[in-house]
């Protein structure tokens, strides 16, 4: 009898460890897969509306697939190009385009990013028709190369490499492509490198010089391509502005200023100081390159978009505004993209922005109708409008939000259908994935915090366990309403909070200085408003709230547990800086060795050779900037020199090799709350996680995982009395 | 004697619309009856409304995976008795009354199939989505055997036809290697429609027949999903017609075959690729009323795509491996057959919302084309028992006369030049049995219809009167008779002039007993209305109930609750009123329905204009 029992036993054991090893393979499958690059990066619709190209990265390769829209073919490969090497390391990282865009309804122009692979630029730019023939290598970055000499007359000239940036097609002529090589500054002064655009035909290839200046910063061009603003890159200087080039052969750089005069043109100057307050900047220009669309939040809490006709210096009777999310990004240039034209008339259609969803202000009343329609069409979905054929009978669109990663439809007007042609992960399918919502929260000022829910399927304790996910920080953009992270976490059994706190960008002024109150107090306070909204709206186990965060998110993880003991149960750090007085107080610029310490410098003829200073770091001054106007420096937030205040488990997860002050302040952190003997879960981990493998991901979220099951989900742990937390 | 037209396809035999038909042999529809029902006059609407009753008869459902191919067009049998003929056999079972001549053997075994496939069918769709009735349905089986089957020129045609199909088929199928000889099987059978029953005739071919053979036909399936109140919506029906007739029913389990998407090419590429791009509609559009009714909305390929994914989603739904979506799919149809569509009923039901069900179909879409689903039916309860007897000379005449005189419209409609055969058939046979001093009033309520349906109503009359005193279950018998009273009362009366309750009682009486038998008729309720609508007093307070009841069962037949809406509003009921138009908008499937009740809606929420 005994011995039959002890038989069961052991059937029993293996059957358990059988069971498990399936689950485990399970769970690291699953987080795999949310980790899995996207496919899709880039997608284009011709202008007939026939056929799509798109982006996927495969068997360690980038390529294009040609694929038509209106009947099923087989698809057109392009292979574009192998992993590229990544230094000191055994990954590889995968190429990306940097254009993809159809000439024509039969010939593609594309590009992948530009690389350094040792002294050679790689920034290859080609065209190709959707059949395979004609396949043309546009432009290479020797083509872009300049040779240059120094001051010596005997000496050997050298290659002069400078990076491109395409800029488009010419306007009204998808034939010739806009191609910008960027110059750059010498120090000492010698004779500056050139920057020049070109235009390149995409069906010859031939080349042609339109444009060669040489002020350092970054060039907009009107749509027929001649410069017609500089916003100024000066290296050591804490003012950037903006000069206009009054046209005409004998055109002139003159200060916005002087060239449009007036109240507007004075606010068109980006200094470390007023970059994250108010100010306005140039967007570009409307086919008529006197109309100008710049950005502006004068005396407005968010930016809004606006049109100013230089030729008359009057506004142009545009005014695009809404009233809690700024309609273009901080950084000139950059928020260009936002501006949507129609590539057939070459006129705005809209202007893109990126609120707690994106979303498109469309000008073009068409566009507004057809968004409105898809719109209808996907409930609870975000909707967008990327590309339309120039019939207008055929819309490309991206459809995100709640669970979904995305994918691409093309509207069919005519026949009032959807073709779904691609998916952005087609190997995550909606009903393995944990439902997921975006919220809005009235704030007592009247402002309003905005996040994301992901809401787990199926959880072990019921009500389920919130985890608030303080994302990576401080003054992040707004979230996106899919995250691999949220998904795995839901896969724990948490409901995930993702908050877009006070702080960040995008929801304009009021929303971002708030941040001054308290880098750390602000933060918490807004995720304890929002626990009690989610309380009112799903059970939860308000005893175990846990925390988590990535780099500066992890310090607020971390913060939470110490501010607020009783509303949290225990934190998950990924490589947090422990102290931000000491990232708010940078060291000294470094301006080389001393005599003493460097003959080499020296010389042998002892006099002391120029050592240039490295140019600001203009937005890392304006972060400093803004935070330093507040209360950060006179409170004292290091969790380090208050671990004292940490009574709650916590996991610490670094790096070391990637940032030896932060791996130094866990480390520390650590021995403090050993010898008061409280240990803390300390992780190191490898390359893999940084490089973003799945593999790495999925191994580390295991150990999160397992300290959850021993800090949260352990039922012998007294959790204490539920607080009510005002 | 009738000369038949008979039609075969590809070489293969003649199937009518039938309840049954062999299982391994393709099939030819006859399109379903719709409802069409004789004028009623419409009382004039309260001031200040000028709301128009939407015509009374059903709008026409799209076109069904059922009507796609072509109808036979053929005169139906006519049975003549002959002394060498094998004598009648009769079971009641279920909710059919079976008269066969066929040995006890196939009879039985018949009989047997077809509580089987009904069994089956309920594992698919639950039994109460599907049209019931209290009156049985009549099912007359004869043998298709040489010499024995050929009562009337039309069957002996149609044996000798049938068996030189078999040949040609056979023939063709020996070249092809495709098929063994011997193989297929016909089994010519044609269902005819009453407003409150149906009744089958099957020639059986008793040397070969096999029970597990039959199968229930589409068509029949579409039709008692019409007929089904609550009246389902359009997507519903057209999704199961659609799967139904690609899934094999008589083998465990219940096997739904893959899915072909909406051309060769995008099925092969679906096949090829799970990435394959695919045509599909927004879930909401798939659901809404007008889905295909707008011109913008009529694009043939957004018709098929709709047609696809309505059936597509049922199949999803039913799919074991996506439980338990099959419960909440069905709680989702029987709300949505009382209420219009939403998403917030439909994440009540699912859990989750429109766009997720697009996303998970689109997701499901490749397996669907790839893999067959299985349904396991699980315990099936037992058969009931029957018992089969020697057919009494009353039953023989009440059910062969209740299947000729469903003949009669038939005939007319198809081919009115063998009418007078037909209706003279037909009044031998049930005259006949009266005749004989039989006084079943359901042979008498057969003879009134039969006679309506002859054209004589006059005659009619007085075995309607005999059936309704006698107390008959026959809704449509109640309905006849009130509408005859009806016209009687309103020939000569200026359409102005209101009638008594005690002038209307005659009418109001047989349609309230028509109201409390099965299967509910929209008729009965559009007459209950139309009459109280001329009536000079106030509405009885069990007849609003009822009438307000009906609008539940016909939303999507706007006669019906335009109607009641304006006895509401001649009620003084104004804030029901327009409630209930306003439900009924949003299931009229016509835009300018819609429109026209919306503007309704508007007239009677403004205050009213002052008096003069």
């Amino acid at each position: 009898m005994v011995r039959v029992r002890r038989i069961t036993v052991v059937v029993m054991l293996a059957l358990g460890a059988a069971v498990a090893g399936r689950a485990a393979s399970s769970f690291e499958e699953r987080i795999t897969a949310l980790y899995r690059p996207l496919q899709a990066d880039q997608v284009a619709l011709s202008p007939s509306g026939e056929h799509i190209a798109y982006t996927h990265h495969e068997r360690g390769e980038l390529a294009i697939y040609i694929m038509a829209v209106e009947r099923t073919e087989k698809k057109f490969k392009i292979v574009v190009e192998g992993d590229r090497a990544v230094a000191f390391s055994k990954a590889k990282a995968p190429p990306r385009l940097r254009f993809l865009r159809w000439a024509s309804p039969q010939r593609l122009v594309f590009a992948p990013t530009e690389y350094n692979n040792g002294v050679r630029i790689i920034a290859p730019i080609y065209a190709v028709n959707r059949d395979g023939t004609e396949p043309k290598n546009l432009a290479e970055a020797a083509d872009f190369e300049l040779l240059g000499g120094g001051a010596d007359p005997e000496s050997v000239p050298t290659v002069l490499r400078r990076p491109t940036t395409i800029i488009g097609f010419v306007g009204g002529n998808r034939g010739a492509l806009l191609v910008e090589a960027r110059g750059q500054p010498t120090f000492p002064p010698a004779e500056p490198i050139p920057t020049t655009l070109f235009t390149i035909d995409v069906a010859t290839g031939k080349m042609k010089s339109l444009v060669e200046e040489y002020d350092d910063g970054r060039y907009f061009y009107d749509q027929k391509g001649s410069a017609r603003l500089i916003y100024t890159h000066p290296r050591l200087s804490h003012t950037r502005s903006f000069h206009y080039n009054t046209g005409g052969t004998w055109g002139r750089w003159l200060n916005a200023n002087d060239a449009w005069g007036g109240a507007l043109a004075k606010n068109f100057v980006v200094t470390v100081a007023n970059y994250y307050g108010e100010r306005a900047f140039p967007l570009g220009f409307a086919a008529n390159p006197n109309i100008l669309y710049y950005a502006s939040n004068v005396g407005r809490d968010t930016y809004g978009v606006y049109a100013l006709d230089l030729a008359t210096k009057r506004p142009a009777g545009l005014a695009l505004e809404e009233p809690h999310v700024d309609l273009v990004s901080l950084e000139p240039g950059e928020a260009s993209a936002g501006l949507v034209f129609d590539e057939a008339r070459g006129d705005l259609a809209g202007v893109r922005a990126v609120g707690l969803a994106p979303i498109t202000r469309w000008i073009d009343p068409e566009l507004a109708r057809v968004q409105a329609d898809v719109e209808r069409k996907f409930p609870q979905r975000i909707v967008e409008i990327l590309q339309w054929d120039d019939a207008r009978q055929r819309f490309l669109l991206r459809v995100t939000g709640g669970i979904e990663p995305g994918r691409y439809h093309v509207y069919q007007r005519t026949e009032n259908v959807l073709v779904e042609v691609l998916r952005r992960a087609p190997w995550l399918r909606n009903a393995d994935l944990h439902a997921g919502r975006s919220f809005t929260v009235a704030t007592a000022d009247g402002g309003q915090l905005t996040g994301h829910l992901t809401l787990p399927r199926k959880s072990r304790l019921h009500p389920p366990p919130l985890l608030i996910d303080f994302s990576d920080g401080l003054m992040g953009r707004p979230l996106p309403g899919f995250d691999p992270d949220a998904q795995a976490l839901a896969e724990m059994g948490f409901i995930v909070a993702r908050i877009n706190h006070r702080g960040g960008d995008g929801f304009g002024l009021k929303h971002r200085n708030a941040i001054h109150a308290g880098i750390d107090r602000v933060p918490i306070d807004d995720a304890l408003a929002v626990i009690d909204w989610i309380a009112r709206q799903h059970a939860i186990d308000r005893r175990r709230i846990a925390t988590f965060g990535r780099g500066l998110g992890g310090y607020l993880a971390l913060r939470a547990l110490q501010l607020e003991p009783n509303a949290f149960r225990c934190a998950v750090a990924l490589e947090a800086p422990l102290d931000p007085r000491a990232w708010l107080q940078p060291p000294l610029e470094d301006f080389g060795p001393t005599l003493e310490e460097s003959p080499v410098d020296t010389g042998f003829g002892g006099g002391r050779p120029i050592r240039p200073p490295r140019p600001i770091n203009f937005l890392q001054e304006a972060q400093r900037t803004f935070l330093a106007q507040g209360q950060q420096l006179k409170a004292e937030r290091s969790v380090v020199r208050t671990a004292e205040q940490l009574t709650k488990p916590v996991m610490l997860v670094i790096d070391p090799q990637r940032d030896q002050t932060i791996a130094a302040q866990n480390s520390d952190l650590r021995s403090k709350l050993k010898r008061l003997g409280r240990p803390a879960e300390y992780v190191e981990v490898g390359s893999g996680f940084a490089e973003n493998i799945p593999g790495a991901r999925a191994k580390l979220l295991r150990q999160i995982e397992e300290f959850f099951n021993l800090n949260l989900y352990d039922y012998k742990v007294e959790v204490g009395p539920t607080k009510v937390i005002k | 004697m009738i000369t038949a037209r008979i039609r075969f396809f590809a070489g293969l035999a003649v199937h009518m619309a039938a309840t049954v038909f062999a299982a391994d042999a393709p099939s030819i529809q006859v399109a379903p009856p719709l409802i069409t029902l004789p004028a009623v006059p419409i009382a004039e609407p309260p001031a200040g409304v000028t709301l128009q009753p939407a015509p009374i008869n059903a709008p026409p459902p799209p076109k069904s995976a059922v009507e796609l191919e072509k109808a036979v067009e053929l005169p139906p049998m006519i049975i003549t008795e002959s002394s060498k003929a094998p004598p009648w056999l009769y079971a009641a079972v279920g909710d059919t009354e079976y008269l066969s001549r066929c040995s006890a053997a196939t009879t039985r075994a018949f009989v047997t199939a077809q509580l089987e496939i009904r069994r089956m069918l309920r594992v698919f769709i639950p039994a109460d989505l599907l049209a019931s009735s209290s009156v049985p349905a009549v099912s007359l089986l004869v043998p298709l055997e040489t010499g024995r089957a050929a009562d009337d020129a039309v069957s002996r045609e149609m044996l000798r036809s049938a068996k030189q199909s078999v040949r040609d088929a056979n023939d063709e199928n020996s070249r092809k290697r495709k098929q063994a000889a011997g193989q297929l099987r016909f089994l010519p059978n044609l269902r005819l429609d009453d407003r409150d029953m149906l009744a089958v005739f099957s020639f059986l071919n008793e040397r070969d027949f096999r029970r597990e053979n039959l199968i229930a036909a589409p068509d029949y399936v579409f039709s008692r999903l019409v007929a089904r109140t609550p009246t389902l919506p359009l997507w519903l029906i057209e999704g199961i017609s659609r799967l139904y007739p690609r899934s094999s029913f008589r083998v465990d389990p219940i096997t739904m075959e893959p899915v072909r998407w909406l051309s060769s090419e995008d099925t092969a590429g679906l096949l090829r690729d799970p990435e394959s791009r695919r045509v599909m509609i927004p879930v909401n559009e798939l659901f809404a009323s007008d889905a295909l009714s707008t011109p913008e909305n009529q694009h043939s390929t957004r018709v098929a795509a709709w047609q696809l994914q309505a059936a597509l989603f049922v199949r999803w739904a039913l799919d074991p491996a996506n439980a338990p979506a099959a419960e909440s799919f069905w709680r989702f149809a029987r709300r949505i057959s009382l209420e219009p569509a939403s998403e917030a009923i439909f994440i009540e039901c699912f859990g989750f919302g429109y766009a997720d069900l697009q996303e998970r179909l689109s997701d499901y879409l490749p397996v669907a084309v790839k893999q067959p689903a299985r349904i396991p039916p699980g315990r099936l309860p037992p058969l009931p028992r029957f018992e089969l007897k020697p057919a009494t000379p009353a039953q023989i005449a009440r059910l062969r006369g209740e299947w000729e005189r469903l003949e009669i419209p038939f005939v007319r409609r198809h081919h009115p030049e063998f009418l007078p055969k037909y209706i003279e058939q037909a009044r031998t046979t049930l005259r006949r049995a009266v005749g004989r001093g039989d006084r079943d009033p359901r042979l008498f309520a057969a003879l009134g219809l039969c006679e309506l349906d002859a054209g004589d109503a006059g005659a009619a009359r007085s075995y309607l009167e005999q059936a309704v005193t006698d107390r008959v279950i026959r809704p449509r018998v109640y309905f006849e008779l009130a509408r005859l009273r009806w016209l009687e009362l309103i020939r000569g009366v200026p359409e102005n002039t209101g009638f008594t309750v005690a002038e209307l009682q005659p009418i109001l009486e047989p349609l309230r007993m028509a109201t409390t038998q099965s299967p509910p008729l929209p008729e009965v309720f559009i007459l209950l209305a139309d009459a109280w609508l001329r009536c000079r007093e106030r509405v009885a307070a069990s007849d609003l109930p009822a009438l307000v009841a009906a609008t539940v069962l016909f939303r999507r037949l706007p006669s019906v609750s335009s109607r009641v809406a304006m006895v509401q509003l001649r009620e003084g009921r104004r804030a029901e009123a327009i409630e209930l138009l306003g439900v009924s908008a949003e299931f009229a499937t016509d835009p300018a329905v819609r429109t026209r009740y919306q503007e309704v809606i508007t007239t009677l929420k403004a205050p009213p204009r002052p008096a003069r």
